[in-house]
């Protein structure tokens, strides 16, 4: 019974000492690293560049102040980027068949991105536009070739209301819709796409509505981007389909900045201006 | 590699011992004493020349000796020994009736049978072992309870999937009676369908593998219902938090048939029954085994079957929405889900003679998963209702219809050979129909594949110390019009260093045929098990052990393993969240194909199963690791439960004729999880923010460990009646160990309730704090 006794006096003992706080998670941190994003056109160059920070921190500053950002074309400088409060730019007729790479230097490191080539520019084939009866909708329907090789897409659909304003460019536009793929189920065919776009606008004046009036134009982006783009943007899709699941099935958010985050691509794009 | 043409000369060659002449052969059953019930891989050895015999899955042995005058004991866990000594003149047919000792708080006496059926990654636990360790709810749960072996891991807490060596919960093949148990898991996991009243015995092959078993990749668990008591009528009944169960057993005539009945079933879905409402949650769950055994002069006929299920249903009627005494939306919600098993085993063994033995099987299994969800939303306006209307129908079955066969050989003391065939057909059909509003979905898969096996096993003693078991398994599977054909040879030795020190060797190549979909590391009723194709190819797997097994002093074993896995072929969801059931006409598009699996380990087990004081440690270091060319970009990351640190102290002790205690300690490194490592800004804006998601699996929960204690109080009554209290308190010091985590922000004020700054941090949630149980049982 002495035995009992005691077996019980341990347990008594062990449940007393019970836990009932939740444990800590601590969350691994690299320390801030560098972010460049930069979409290298043929003949604008555009990029904006973070640094990281703590998921755990409240105060979201982002910023940094670089010393330099730079484009190399076949690893050679080709020009530095303007400042203008984050938004670099860059004004360069590049070469299509080189390849190019981002340096961007700070205080404390120096990240630079691979090599990126320019894609093969893909032309809008046909295009077809149907009104409604009170032409408040139009269906667009357009086709473009697709290659054999590996391609990625985005394109963007926008939509235009012409009216004359005093200091402002006569055209202001509002994004209707926009769309990046692979062509992996569809290679080497001609890809054909429909949609139906809502042509009304709702018209502001001193930030009260006003009225409804109708688009009188449309225009079709059809941007072929290098893979990296693509990647990065669906490994960031990805993710999403998972919140509020951390830890569970989350993928790599993707990049091809050595040694920081952010993406390079390159892109080449067809406009089509479609005018009422 | 594995050169088939030198396995069959090294075959021919151990085949000579075959023609020697002037042997005489004994042959016959161990059985329990109490029940006539067949006990399975009984060691019955001579003591003077130690040469040493395993009975087979029906208690048969044989052996040939060239000795006139023999001695013969015959020693299982749980019994007392029994020496006969013998005087032949001729082949004899002998059994052995073994008295169990369970029933008697004594002693049990030392035996040698510990070091003699010591086998390289086997282990055999009685099933009153396995009922003894603490459950989380007093449900003894007896495939849960193998995780306190080295090797097995449970994957998350509350759920009984095994995870073995580090292969995954679908590697596994549970066998019921010889047929395959494809879900063993009731209310989604959080414990087993195997009704520990009407089990006889669990075998765990996690390493070694004999050409007989095949078709999964990482372990065998043959679990083995019990006969049925042909000498009289017994049985018990019990009383738990979650369900009731009663089992009988007994003969039809006595010494010639018997019977097995048991059932248990929850007591939520009864209570309901009765009082049905608009608005009500019901979940019934149940499991039926039935076996009956009829002796024939030459050998036995089973008739096995077990049947369960789990129904839930939910029906909600509510106003969603209203405006005064108006009701503006009303919501009718009703969701119901079943699944469960059914398998039916008729086994037939006979002995042709005292050197051969002949068993037929057919048998059929079948898990089944359905669900059906309606949502109907009525919104009344001022002149007519607006209905809308979802629904879904849902129903997954994997069904097999299988035959077997073997022949064991025993031609002289040196060679005991086993030959075999199975066929299996199998149907897998899954079938979705979705419907919002008036568009309709459908979404389904109908397959039917067929496996033909054949095997040979040689089991030869090539001296006092050495033995060898080498195999040759051919399997065909068909599917699509496409065959698949595999030559796995398999291999095990074991070299007796000295009476109480043996160490083994041993390799397998295995293939398995079918992979299950899962998005979980739960196990869930709604994973599917979907067939190799031409596209997606069966898994495959080498496995090499190696170990040293001491015994001292006839008490304590040490065992010391060492294995290295290689998987080629695995699946992995590309995107986790789909939903499987609503793409599976599509489902090879949705997985990564091709997946390798590195898993190494050691394992330390020092085990007691005598004396009042009985229990084993267990600790596994191991690294299990993954490789996709389309996860983790190509690069080698550490498996989801890649726990290198296991350890676990089992303890049982008598503490009086009356009390006994039995504990449970658990020490496992955290499971692997994908932490964010920053924060990303999005482009053209600072506010906007993207976790940075890095390496796969590079970090981990915090180390998970926990005791369960466990007391049983008996009262003998008259006869073989006893009553029994069984008290379980799970996770006796409330550990709150990581289920999942998640971000969580919270401001920070000043004495004046000023706001300062806020804190965000990552919490972690645990399923379950202590859990106090008590159960009943009675036994007859």
């Amino acid at each position: 019974m002495r035995k009992f006794k005691t077996i019980l006096l341990f347990l008594l003992i062990l449940s007393s000492c019970a836990q009932e706080k939740s444990l800590e998670i601590s969350l691994p941190y690299n320390g801030d690293e560098l972010v460049l994003y930069a979409f290298i056109g043929d003949s604008v160059q555009h990029a904006e560049v973070y640094k990281t920070q703590e998921v755990v921190e409240t105060e979201i500053d982002f910023s940094i102040n670089p010393l330099q950002l730079a484009l190399y074309e076949n690893q050679v400088l080709a020009t530095l980027f303007d400042d203008n409060q984050n938004n670099f730019i860059s004004n360069t007729i590049l070469d299509t068949l080189s390849s190019f790479q981002i340096q961007l230097v700070t205080n404390e490191s120096t990240v630079i991105s691979k090599s990126v080539f320019f894609p093969e520019k893909i032309q809008i084939k046909t295009y077809q536009i149907q009104f409604n009866a009170d032409s408040s909708k139009v269906l667009l329907n357009f086709s473009f070739d697709d290659k054999p090789e590996a391609h990625f897409y985005h394109f963007q659909i926008d939509k235009y209301y012409q009216e004359e304003i005093e200091n402002r460019e006569n055209k202001w536009f509002y994004e209707n819709f926009r769309y990046a793929f692979s062509d992996e189920n569809f290679n080497g065919q001609t890809f054909s796409y429909e949609e139906e776009i809502d042509l009304e606008f709702i018209k502001y004046t001193n930030g009260n509505i006003e009225g409804i009036e109708n688009a009188d134009a449309i225009s079709i982006t059809l941007y072929s981007l290098s893979e990296g783009i693509y990647q990065f943007y669906e490994s960031i899709r990805q993710n999403s389909n998972t919140l509020g699941e951390l830890g569970e099935s989350n993928k790599p958010i993707w990049t091809n900045v050595n040694d920081g985050h952010g993406v390079v691509g390159t892109y080449r794009k067809d406009f089509l201006f479609i005018d009422f | 590699m594995f050169k088939p043409k030198s396995l069959l000369l090294f075959l021919a060659c151990s085949l000579s011992p075959l023609f020697l002449k002037g042997q005489y052969t004994i042959s016959g059953f161990v059985k329990a004493k109490e029940s006539k019930e067949a006990l399975i891989n009984a060691v019955v050895f001579n003591p003077l020349t130690f040469q040493n015999v395993l009975t087979n899955e029906y208690g048969y042995f044989s052996m040939t000796t060239k000795d006139k005058k023999i001695k013969l004991t015959a020693s299982y866990v749980g019994y007392e020994d029994l020496t006969r000594v013998l005087q032949l003149e001729k082949d004899t047919v002998i059994d052995f009736f073994l008295t169990t000792t369970m029933l008697e708080e004594v002693e049990v006496i030392a035996k040698k049978s510990g070091i003699l059926n010591n086998q390289l990654g086997r282990v055999s636990l009685p099933v009153e072992t396995l009922a003894k360790v603490p459950s989380v709810v007093g449900e003894p749960d007896v495939l849960r309870s193998l995780s306190i072996l080295p090797g097995v891991s449970l994957g998350r807490e509350g759920n009984s999937a095994l995870f073995v060596r580090g292969g995954t919960p679908d590697q596994n093949l549970i066998l019921l009676d010889d047929v395959p148990v494809y879900n063993a898991a009731h209310l989604g996991g959080f414990f087993s369908v195997f009704n520990p009243d009407a089990l006889n015995k669990i075998d765990l092959i996690k390493g070694g593998f004999p050409a007989r078993y095949g078709g999964r990749l990482s372990s065998i668990i043959d679990v083995r219902m019990k006969e049925g008591n042909q000498e009289e009528l017994r049985g018990n009944f019990g009383l738990g938090v979650i369900t009731s169960s009663l089992m009988l057993e007994g003969p039809f005539k006595k010494e010639k048939s018997g019977f097995l009945l048991a059932a248990r079933s929850s007591y939520l879905g009864i209570i309901n029954l009765f009082r049905k409402k608009e608005n009500y949650f019901d979940y019934w769950l149940y499991d039926i085994n039935a076996k009956t055994n009829f002796s024939t002069p030459k050998g036995k006929l089973f008739f096995s079957f077990y049947t369960g299920n789990d129904y839930g249903i939910e029906t909600s009627d509510t106003p969603s929405s209203i405006s005064g005494n108006m009701i503006l939306e009303r919501l009718k919600v009703r969701d119901k889900i079943n699944w469960g098993n059914t398998t039916f085993t008729s086994r037939y063994f006979t002995s042709l003679s005292a050197k051969s033995f002949l068993s037929v099987l057919a048998g059929y299994t079948q898990y089944r998963y359905s669900t059906r969800f309606e949502l109907e939303q009525q919104k009344y306006g001022e002149l007519d209702t607006l209905v809308q209307y979802e629904a879904s129908l849902q129903t997954s079955t994997i069904s097999d219809f299988i035959f077997k066969s073997h022949i064991d050989f025993i031609p002289n003391e040196k060679q005991q050979f086993r030959l075999g065939a199975s066929f299996i057909s199998r149907l897998f059909d899954v079938e979705s129909d979705t419907q919002n509003e008036a568009v309709i979905n459908n979404s389904s898969f109908l397959e039917r594949n067929h496996e033909v096996t054949g095997y040979i096993e040689d089991f030869i003693r090539w001296n006092k110390s050495f033995t060898t078991n080498i195999g040759l398994r051919w399997n065909g599977y068909l599917t699509e019009g496409k065959s698949f054909y595999s030559l796995q040879p398999r291999f095990s030795s074991k070299y007796q260093i000295s009476e109480h020190i043996s160490m083994q060797l041993a390799y397998a190549y295995m293939q398995q045929n079918i992979h299950l979909l899962t998005n979980s590391g739960f196990s869930f009723p709604s994973d599917i098990w979907i067939p190799a194709t031409k596209n997606v190819a069966p898994s495959r797997s080498n496995q090499f052990d190696a170990g040293f097994f001491i015994d001292i002093k006839n008490t304590f074993q040490i065992s010391l393993e060492g294995f290295y896995k290689r998987q080629s072929h695995l699946i992995a969801f590309k995107n986790s969240h789909a939903d499987i059931l609503e793409n599976v006409d599509q489902w090879e598009s949705l997985i990564e194909k091709n997946g390798k699996g590195t898993i190494r380990g050691i394992e330390l087990m020092l085990r007691k199963s005598t004396g009042k004081w009985q229990g084993l440690i267990a600790y596994t270091l191991s690294k299990n690791e993954r490789k996709f060319e389309n996860i983790n970009f190509g690069k080698t990351y550490l498996f989801d439960y890649h726990r290198p640190h296991d350890f676990n102290i089992s303890v049982f002790r008598s503490l009086n004729h009356k009390w006994s205690l039995s504990a449970n300690w658990i020490y496992q490194t955290g499971r692997r999880v994908t932490f964010p490592v920053g924060l990303l800004p999005d482009t053209g804006t600072n506010s906007g923010t993207t976790l940075i998601f890095a390496e796969k699996n590079n970090g981990k929960f915090p180390n998970y460990h926990r005791l369960d204690v466990g007391f049983t109080y008996k009262n003998k009554k008259k006869g073989e009646r006893q009553s029994q209290w069984i008290f379980n308190i799970y996770n006796l010091y409330n550990r709150r160990n990581t289920s999942y985590f998640y971000f969580d922000s919270s401001a920070v004020f000043d004495e004046q309730q000023n706001y300062l700054y806020s804190i965000r941090k990552a919490n972690s949630t645990s399923l379950f704090s202590i859990i106090p149980s008590l159960s009943y049982k009675y036994k007859f």
